[in-house]
Formats: structure tokens, sequence, C-alpha cells
């Protein structure tokens, strides 16, 4: 048994989970147990302080589906979602596209465009809220003095306050998307644009008919690792806007995390609202997934 | 045979390395041994809480840790204090200060007081009394008096009485203060407004002069989240009520209340007060020179004379009732856990900050009103004329919510988004009457 047990082992393509174990480790310790914790503590009746703890069965997911901040909360979160990742990819191709090649230039740009990516994001929502307040920012100022237009201000009108949110994302986070396609669209073979140019294709007629087919994985992977962050969206409201204004950008997570960690504590209630997000994260990434990878294998 | 065995050795003891930090003292209190008892530090370091307490009580230093929000420029004179407090105390004692932002405390103590990682001592607002005591997260401290000597007869009453719960004195005051009107006179001169306003009719005429959209000079701030609760204020000062006396439930949804608000759309309708702005906003403008006035709390003096802004600070206007600002209490507590060592020395950091030199120092540096006699009646005090202005709370000065787990809420939660609506547009009756509705929903739950 044992001997059957070593030959097993010390198979050559076994070596993968040697190197995969520290990760997955960390993901069963850190992810999957409290997932399962989450899942838990949503059919209790529990605050962060451990007091009179109970089970509340279904109750805490019954008041989910009655809370208008809840629905106000997911109605945000998919606005995001379905804006701001469509302008992310979008951006991210097209810049990736014109900044693929190995010029000097090219590298450059590509290095511009990424700084965003690795500040953080609390620094970049701090500069973006005092650029753009309305009272001692920059851009509302210019536009005063050059356009004559009075009164913006992005974060804290109801109107703009989402639509800046998404574009402060799509600015920091599009050199992510750029530098994934980016690869992309190195890995595919130049005989194909080659071609292409011989049978007359435009520039345009190549990105559409060469240079898109081809970089399809990347971009359903983009797609579904941009929603999955774009739902879980929480950072750059925090820094900016806080929720507001008239809970206009408060998201999911942001509720979430307002419900359990400040007043009124309400972990199990916090945990019910958790699980019906990660239904909706599963109910928009599993069709993406499906419907990008299995076409792949098949 | 001989590798094996150090590797056995070395991975015991990376097992042994957690497991043992596990059973070390919490955070909260960590006895040092001073050098001149002889005690090393080996032997004091996973002794009991009980063993700590005699060390403690034989002289032996302890460290306590103090968590607090004060993060602006009198968090550099509380750390001052804190200091020579260090320095010169004789028992060893040791404070180690870690300042945050109000919310962070909030998030990290939460988890603190369940996993038994509390500090010792903790700075936290007359708001918070009920919410923590209710389920014994803070403890009581009425020896707090006998145990140092501290006078109480020195403290006026309603400083202590607002940091009281079920009839137990659970916080000891630190500062107390309420709201007031500033004001920028360089801009009242420019608009030729000669009078300070003394009621809301009057800061309604002055912001109206005031304004001028050409230079983005707003004639009134006014704060839609993350600033103080100004519209309790008016709302009382108008004669209308947030809470029933008793506390059981909503009278926000009254016609005086609808009336104060309609008075505060009508101003930001007109252009003449800000709209949509939160408190760091108005900070923002005031400090830019583009805001006439504010209501806000006395920290704002340090940073208007930071930023050299020629301001004037008065008490709150007076509404049609009288004048009324809700006043605010800051009180150390201690959280359950704490040992009795730990108790001990934060008392006596307690008890050294409330002597008469340590809270006059308080209210010259930072303008904060006296809630020690002996400070009140220190001439020096009486002759300040921020401190004189600040210490009309005694005279205007109204609590709120006392008694309540969810008076904050009731104001970050309800009002304040009651308040940014109104201020969008939206009709203050039927504002007013949605958050009456939640206001008696979370009453039901206390």
């Amino acid at each position: 048994m044992v001997e059957k047990i070593k030959v097993y082992w010390y198979r050559q393509d076994k070596v993968a989970y040697v190197f995969l174990a520290p990760s997955l480790l960390i993901l069963f310790l850190f992810n999957f147990i409290p997932l399962l914790c989450s899942v838990g503590i949503a059919f209790m009746d529990l605050d962060i302080f451990f007091s009179s703890p109970g089970f509340a069965g279904i109750a805490n997911f019954a008041k989910a589906l009655q809370d208008e901040r809840v629905w106000n909360a997911l109605k945000n979160t998919l606005v995001f979602a379905v804006t701001e990742v469509p302008l992310q990819i979008l951006c991210g191709l097209l810049v990736a596209a014109a900044v693929s090649g190995t010029t000097l230039f090219s590298k450059t740009a590509r290095t511009v465009f990424f700084i965003p990516v690795v500040c953080s994001m609390t620094a970049v929502g701090i500069v973006w809220s005092l650029l753009l307040d309305g009272t001692i920012g920059m851009v509302p100022y210019f536009c005063r003095q050059l356009f004559g237009i009075t009164g913006l201000n992005f974060f804290r009108d109801p109107n703009t306050a989402m639509g800046t949110v998404v574009t402060m994302t799509v600015w920091k986070n599009f050199g992510y998307t750029m530098s994934i396609l980016v690869v992309g669209i190195q890995a595919i073979s130049t005989d194909l644009f080659e071609a292409a140019r011989i049978d007359g294709a435009s520039r345009i007629q190549q990105f559409f008919h060469v240079t898109i087919p081809g970089i399809l994985p990347s971009l359903g992977f983009c797609l579904i690792t941009n929603m999955i962050g774009s739902i879980q969206v929480f950072d750059q409201v925090y820094v900016t806007t806080q929720g507001g204004p008239q809970y206009r950008t408060e998201t999911l997570v942001q509720y979430i995390y307002k419900t359990g960690f400040s007043n009124p504590y309400d972990l199990g209630y916090a945990s019910a609202i958790s699980v019906l997000m990660l239904t909706v994260i599963l109910g928009m990434s599993l069709p993406v997934y499906f419907g990008m990878f299995r076409k792949e294998e098949g | 045979m001989k590798k094996k065995g150090i590797a056995a050795a070395l991975s015991v003891l990376l097992l042994a390395m957690p497991l043992g930090a596990c059973t070390a003292e919490a955070p909260m209190e960590q006895e040092t041994a001073r050098k001149e008892t002889g005690v090393s530090g080996q032997e004091t370091g996973g002794t009991s809480a009980a063993a700590q307490e005699q060390s403690a009580a034989v002289g032996d230093g302890i460290t306590i840790q103090f968590w607090n929000s004060f993060t602006g420029s009198d968090g550099d004179i509380l750390r001052e204090i804190v200091d020579r407090f260090n320095a010169e105390n004789t028992d060893g004692i040791t404070i180690e200060m870690d300042i945050m932002p109000g919310a962070t405390l909030s998030e990290k103590l939460a988890p603190a007081l369940t996993t038994g990682t509390a500090p010792a001592l903790l700075l936290q607002g007359n708001m918070d009394v009920a919410l923590y005591a209710k389920n014994g997260n803070i403890l009581p401290m009425d020896d707090f008096f006998e145990m140092t000597g501290t006078e109480r007869s020195d403290f006026m009453p309603a400083s202590l009485e607002g940091l009281q719960y079920d009839g137990k004195q659970y916080m000891i005051p630190m500062q107390w203060f309420t709201q007031y009107l500033y004001y920028n006179k360089d801009l009242f001169e420019a608009a030729g407004v000669e009078k300070v306003p003394d009621t809301w009719d009057e800061v309604a005429e002055a912001a109206e002069k005031i304004t001028d959209p050409e230079k983005n000079v707003y004639g009134l701030g006014i704060a839609v989240s993350g600033g103080v609760s100004w519209f309790d204020s008016l709302f009382l000062s108008n004669g209308g009520k947030v809470l029933s006396d008793d506390h059981t439930k909503s009278e926000v949804a009254s016609q005086v209340n609808i009336e104060s608000l309609r008075f505060i759309q009508n101003l930001v309708n007109q252009g003449y007060a800000t709209k949509g702005t939160t408190g760091a906003d108005l900070d923002n403008i005031m400090m830019a020179d583009q805001l006439g006035m504010v209501v806000n709390g006395p920290w704002m003096v340090n940073g208007l004379k930071e930023s050299e802004i020629n301001f004037g600070v008065a008490p709150l206007p007076a509404g049609s009732r009288a004048r009324v600002g809700v006043s605010e209490i800051t009180g150390f507590s201690i959280p359950k856990g704490t040992t009795d060592a730990a108790r001990k020395a934060a008392y006596q950091f307690i008890a050294y900050w409330n002597t008469t030199e340590i809270c006059k120092e308080w209210s010259l540096r930072n303008g904060f009103p006296p809630y020690l006699n002996s400070v009140a009646d220190d001439s020096e005090i009486q002759q300040n004329e921020l401190v004189h202005i600040f210490a009309q709370i005694a005279d205007y000065g109204e609590p709120f919510g006392t008694g309540l787990t969810c008076a904050a809420t009731i104001n970050t939660d309800v009002l304040y988004p009651c308040i940014e609506n109104v201020v969008a547009g939206a009709d203050p009756a039927a504002e007013l009457q949605k958050a009456s509705d939640k206001i008696d929903e979370l009453l039901s739950q206390e």
C-alpha cells in the first residue's frame, strides 16, 4: 500500500500539487472556511459582540429581501458592473491594440497606462476627490473659468456621482486589462496579420477579424474577473462618496460592511446579504464562464 | 538521522511559536519589569493576570493601550499630555496611545472586545454609553472617585450625568462641547454685514448678503453627512422635538420641524447655502475663505488658526423658542476584560487628566469649555474670549438621546439622509415622516 502511494506521488505530474499546496492552503484557510462560516452565520441572530446568539432560520434572508436599501444597493452594484466592465474592457482593448508593438514608444506607453493600477485606490480616490471638488477642485474651476459652467460637484451630485465613480475606476484599472490583452495580441501569429494584409484587409478589418478572434480567451478571462471585481466594488466608494449622495452609490459590499462592522453590528444580517451577493456573482459569472470556456474546450 | 532530529526539533519549535503566542496575555496590558525590582522580563512575560496585578501593586511598571480618534491638531496636544504623564508618574505606568479615525476605532473595537484584545483605556462619546454598557462591553466606573481621591463635586453634574447608564457611571468626562456658529470676518466685512447673527432669521439675511456666485462664495454651510448634528439643535430651538420625552416614540414629523427644514431648503434653493456638502467639504470651503458661516464644534478653531482665516465664533443662533445646542461629552471608558492592574493604571491617568491644571491647559489650548468648577472659576479661563463663548454650553447645551443605544444611529442613518434628501429638493413633510417611521422602528428594538 505504502509502495503504491509512493509510486503515485513520485510521478512527475504530481509535482504540481506541491507547488499548488501553499496557494490552496491559503485559499482554504482564508476563503473557503470563512465562506462556510458566513453561510452558517447567515442563519443566526448574532451581533459582533457575540451577545445572546441564537438561531434565526431564514429571518435574515426574509429581512434582506424586504429591505429597500438592499435592493437599492443591488441596483447600484449592477449599474456599476454593467457600465464599468464593458468600458474597462473597451478602453483596455483599444489601448492594447494601439500599443501592443515592441517599439520604445509602445513599451513606454504601456508602462504609463499601467501606473494607475499599482497606485492605491485610497490615494487615487483622494486625488480625484480633490480634483473634482465642487468648491476647491481644479476641474470645476477650469470648467467655470473657461466654459462658464457653474455648480459642478461630481461626487456630491446624485446625477453624476455614480458616473464619476465608474470613470475613476475605469481610469485606474484599464491598464490591467490592457496588459492581459497585449499579451494575447502578441501571441497571435504575425502570419495571420500578414495574410490579412495581402488579402487587402484594412487595419480596422484586421482588428475585428484577426485580433478579436485571436484574443477571445483573454477577453473572457478579463470579462469574468472584472465582473466579479466590479460586483465586489467597495474601496473606491468608501473613499470618495461613502455611498452617498442619497445612497446613489451605496453598493452591496458597502452596505454589508456598514451593517456588520458599525452600529447595529449585525453579523447575521450582514452574512445573509453576503450569501445573496454570492448567488448574484455566481448567477452572472457562471454563464459567462460556460459561454466562453466550454465553447473553447468544445 | 541527526538531520532528521534537527528538522523535527525545528518543526516542533515552529508549531510551538504560534501556540505560545496564543497563551500570551492580550495586548491591552503588557507588564514590564522595572530594572530596580530585579524581576527579569522572562519571569513576568508569561505570568497570569493575578501575578501581574501583584507585581503592579508592588510598584512594577505597567504598559496600557489607549485608543482614541483625536486625529486633528488636538491629538498633538493630547499626545503631549500623555507623554508628560508617562514621564512624570512614579508608578511606572506607560500609556501607549493609538490614534485612529472614529469609524476605524468603532470597526476595530467591536472585534477587539469579542476577542479580548481591546485596550485598557478608550475615549468614546456620550452616545456610545448605552450601546456599550448595555451588553457589558465597558465596565462601570463608580469606584473611580473613591479609588483616586478625585473630587466628584468638582464636576459639573451634567458632565457626569450624560455618561451614566442604568444609574451607573460608565465613563468619566474628558471634554464636553456643543455647537457654535463660526463666521468669516473678512467675508462679513466685504458684504457689509456688521452684526453677528443672533437668530436663524438673521443667519438667512447675512447668508443672502455674503453669497457671491461669481467668487463661489456661499453664505451658510449645510452638512448633509459627516458633521455635527446641527439639525437636532435647529429643531429644538424652534420648539420641535426628535423624540418623545420618555424616548419611546418619534416626534420628528411635526409641523414645526417641517417648517424648520423648509427654511433650510429655501436657503439652499436660493443659492445662499451649500448643497450636498459633507462636514469635511465644509471644513475645506471654510479654510479656503469661501464660506460665510458654518455650525461646528470647538475643534475647528485650531484648523482655522493654522489656515490663517480671519474668523469669529458666536453662540448658536436662537430659534423661535430658545437657543439650543445639542451638547456632547467625550469620556474615558474601560473595556470589559481589563485586569484590575490595568484598570488602576487607567484610573491614574484619568485622575491626572481631571486635575485643574490639565483641564485648564486643554481648555486654553483647544478652546473647549470647562466642565470642572475649579477650571470654570479660574480667572485666566474667564478672561479667554474663545473659552468664554464655548463655556455658554452651560446656558444652552441639551443632551440628545441619553440612555438610547440607537442615539447615534438616529442622527447618522436616519436624520442625516433625511436632511440630504431635503437639501436635494425632496418634500420635507414626506422625508420627516419616513424618518419618523425609521426612528420608531429603531426605538422598538431598544
